[in-house]
């Protein structure tokens, strides 16, 4: 049962060598009825996601990275109509359910864009190593530092945008460096924002697939040098 | 005439005619290059001219101006190589991803059969 109500938000979904966890994150969005881009960006086994109502697959032929793959995401949804985009993860790790809480602020014209956060008061990051909340913790500082913006999670990927801050954003860093531009236009351009606390599950496949020491490293380096282009 | 001089020369002249035929030129590469070529080749030529020149700008030995040269010149290559190749990156983006939305498999649409 699709509510009709939701057709106008976005869902854009990058993805890479994603398996079934695609899939079942895909099952998660259906019932509310939204609107789903999946941008496949050159997996080496192409995403896979039959015919589902209200889901559209783009696929970039050559990888170019998940920042390239959400600007095309946005990209289309903004041609064919959104009124609220919803960035998310194609590994299982971000709840479809705390999609209405990310919309809110949006529709009560509180901000133009909601960022998600686990570190911040009600967020909550279920399983994750220490490692990794001591590597965000700290690009968080960094960014903090070069934006200016007092942002609790920098490198979430749950986000909520309206049309018009979609369109006035635009990533141009195709990797992962995307996080942080994000931010830096937010400061520059002043965009309103709001931080929402969501959940990040990390299961062992999403450990698996994203925890090596150099991950951690561009990390903080990308958060340090913010305002760089 | 030492040996070293006219294998230089004919280093430069080769790479002046590889970079005439082979790489961008607006008008400011050429002038740019040809310039380069000129002042190369004499300090190729006029004996000792990199070492008078050395000494004017307080360096010891015309060996090091030169190769201080050729730090700056290589790194302000090296930089405008890397903005060349930002360009090139940014160009294949928006060929990769226009494809990606006009080729855009919409929702209750069959796989396309492989």
């Amino acid at each position: 049962m699709r509510t009709s109500e939701n057709h106008d938000v976005w869902v854009v979904i990058p993805s890479f060598n994603e398996g079934e966890s695609l899939g079942s994150v895909l099952d998660q969005l259906a019932p509310p009825g939204y609107s789903v881009v999946v941008v496949d960006d050159g997996s080496r086994v192409p995403a896979m996601i039959g015919s589902r109502p209200g889901v559209h697959l783009l696929r970039h032929c050559v990888n170019l990275g998940q920042g390239a793959a959400l600007q095309t995401g946005i990209d289309y949804a903004v041609e064919r109509g959104a009124h609220y985009l919803v960035t998310f993860d194609a590994d299982g790790q971000h709840l479809a359910d705390e999609i209405p809480a990310m919309l809110q602020p949006l529709r009560d014209d509180r901000a133009e864009i909601t960022l998600g956060t686990r570190f911040g008061s009600g967020g909550k990051a279920v399983n994750i190593t220490r490692q990794r909340k001591a590597t965000l913790k700290l690009a968080t500082l960094l960014s903090r530092f070069s934006t200016g913006l007092r942002i609790t999670d920098t490198h979430n990927g749950f986000r909520a945008l309206t049309r018009h801050a979609a369109q006035r954003l635009r990533i141009t860093q195709d990797r992962m460096a995307h996080a942080s531009q994000i931010l830096e236009q937010i400061a520059r351009l002043e965009v309103r924002y709001v931080e929402v606390p969501v959940t990040v599950r990390y299961t062992a496949y999403s450990v698996a697939k994203g925890q090596r020491i150099s991950d951690a490293f561009n990390i903080l380096w990308e958060s340090a040098a913010g305002r760089i282009s | 005439m030492r040996l070293i001089q006219p294998i230089l020369l004919a280093a430069l002249l080769c790479l002046f005619f590889v970079y005439l035929r082979f790489l961008r030129s607006t008008l400011r590469d050429r002038v740019l290059a040809l310039i380069f070529f000129l002042l190369a080749s004499a300090a190729v030529v006029v004996p000792d001219s990199t070492q008078r020149l050395a000494h004017m700008v307080g360096v010891g030995r015309g060996t090091d101006l030169t190769f201080y040269l050729f730090a700056v010149a290589f790194s302000f290559s090296a930089v405008l190589t890397y903005s060349r190749l930002s360009r090139v990156s940014r160009s294949l983006t928006e060929v990769v991803r226009r494809i990606a939305i006009l080729e855009a498999q919409r929702p209750n649409q069959p796989e396309p059969a492989e």
